[in-house]
């Protein structure tokens, strides 16, 4: 859709806006009237603003009504809840869940360095599916422990 | 000299001029606010965030157009800027601050790759998110209903085709409402440029349009 000579899309753009002056905001307001090409452009760009701000406003409403659920639905970590059991009225319950606390780190860190439990990890292969020497070069296929990847390996010897 | 009041924020302001209120009967002065954010104190946190976090998304969704990227800006945002009150000097209003801090989060988040693949992602939900039946809405048949959530749909996914200088200024302009200039300083830019970034914007939804309306096999 084109617009007529006697004003600009920008033009428009601005007075939807309200970034005309006074007296141009009179004239084209006077101009629509008889312009069915620029009412429509108008209403067009009106539409589109009303049209933006209606979905934004209506997703942030959403959105925030989410955010604050979770923020009061949020429960007390694990780790508050267990130190919570400690943490009486008494300063004296306090320090002692602190030392429970402290002895039972200094035993962890012992018990995983003593016994460790964990899968010895695997940096290379896992097997070599097959090889071939020739006069020259070599050629490995390797499979990976993990991803259980082909790897192609080639050496010039 | 009359004092700064804290108002829950609705409309158009400017920042420094703007008078700030707190959801209850007493206003709460915006320089107490500051204060009791650089003390660290949670109910001047819980204050700011009761305040802003409604009208933060709505900037932050209106750039990303995606929920849980704004969620995740908005709350970078309040983490930002309590971390950093300390360095806030009220050359502007603590709104202006926040929304400025707010527009260069939305720019960063659209710089990281990740998240660049995901805005180009389209995702099958993204349509439907939009399309569900609101009951309370009285008066309108579901087919109104589904007709208006359709056009809507049809308009966000028009602003996303648009390219993200275009989108911010867009955003700034019929979200935010604000004025040429107070954009141009916003984002470092002239009058000149706010004003064809503009209707730069408004000219691209409306060829996205028909094209949707097109290839919808719709009448424009």
């Amino acid at each position: 859709m084109t617009t007529c000579k006697a004003y600009s899309q920008e033009f428009i753009s601005r007075f939807v806006d309200n970034e005309v002056t006074a007296d141009d905001h009179e004239a084209f307001t006077r101009h629509m009237a008889q312009c069915h090409s620029c009412a429509q452009k108008e209403a067009k760009f009106r539409q589109i603003t009303q049209g933006f701000q209606q979905h934004v406003s209506t997703q942030a409403t959403a959105i925030n009504r989410q955010m604050s659920h979770t923020t009061m639905d949020r429960k007390p970590s694990m780790l508050k809840r267990f130190l919570s059991l400690f943490s009486g009225p008494s300063g004296r319950s306090q320090r002692f869940g602190i030392k429970l606390a402290s002895l039972g780190a200094a035993a962890l860190i012992i018990v995983v360095a003593v016994f460790p439990w964990t899968k010895e990890t695997q940096p290379g292969p896992s097997a070599i599916v097959n090889s071939v020497d020739t006069y020259g070069s070599s050629v490995m296929i390797i499979e990976t422990a993990d991803t259980q990847h082909t790897i192609i390996w080639f050496s010039e010897t | 000299m009359p004092q700064n009041h804290l108002t829950k924020p609705s409309g158009k302001d400017t920042g420094s001029r703007n008078t700030v209120s707190a959801a209850g009967p007493a206003p709460i002065d915006e320089a107490a606010l500051i204060e009791r954010l650089r003390k660290g104190q949670q109910w001047a946190c819980n204050m700011l965030v009761s305040l802003y976090q409604e009208r933060l998304l709505r900037i932050a969704y209106g750039i990303t157009l995606d929920h849980g990227e704004s969620q995740e800006i908005v709350q970078d945002v309040f983490l930002k800027a309590m971390g950093s009150i300390h360095g806030f000097r009220g050359d502007s209003g603590l709104w202006t601050w926040l929304r400025k801090i707010t527009v260069n989060h939305c720019l960063n988040w659209k710089r990281k790759w990740k998240r660049r693949f995901k805005w180009h992602h389209t995702s099958l939900e993204t349509d439907t998110e939009f399309l569900v039946y609101d009951e309370a809405v009285k008066g309108e048949t579901p087919e109104t209903q589904l007709r208006e959530k359709q056009e809507e749909a049809s308009l966000a996914e028009a602003v996303r085709s648009l390219p993200e200088k275009i989108r911010v200024a867009f955003v700034l302009s019929t979200i935010e409402g604000l004025s040429y200039k107070e954009i141009s300083q916003t984002l470092g830019i002239k009058e000149g440029t706010v004003s064809s970034r503009l209707h730069r914007a408004r000219q691209m939804i409306l060829e996205n349009l028909e094209k949707q309306n097109k290839d919808k096999g719709g009448t424009p």
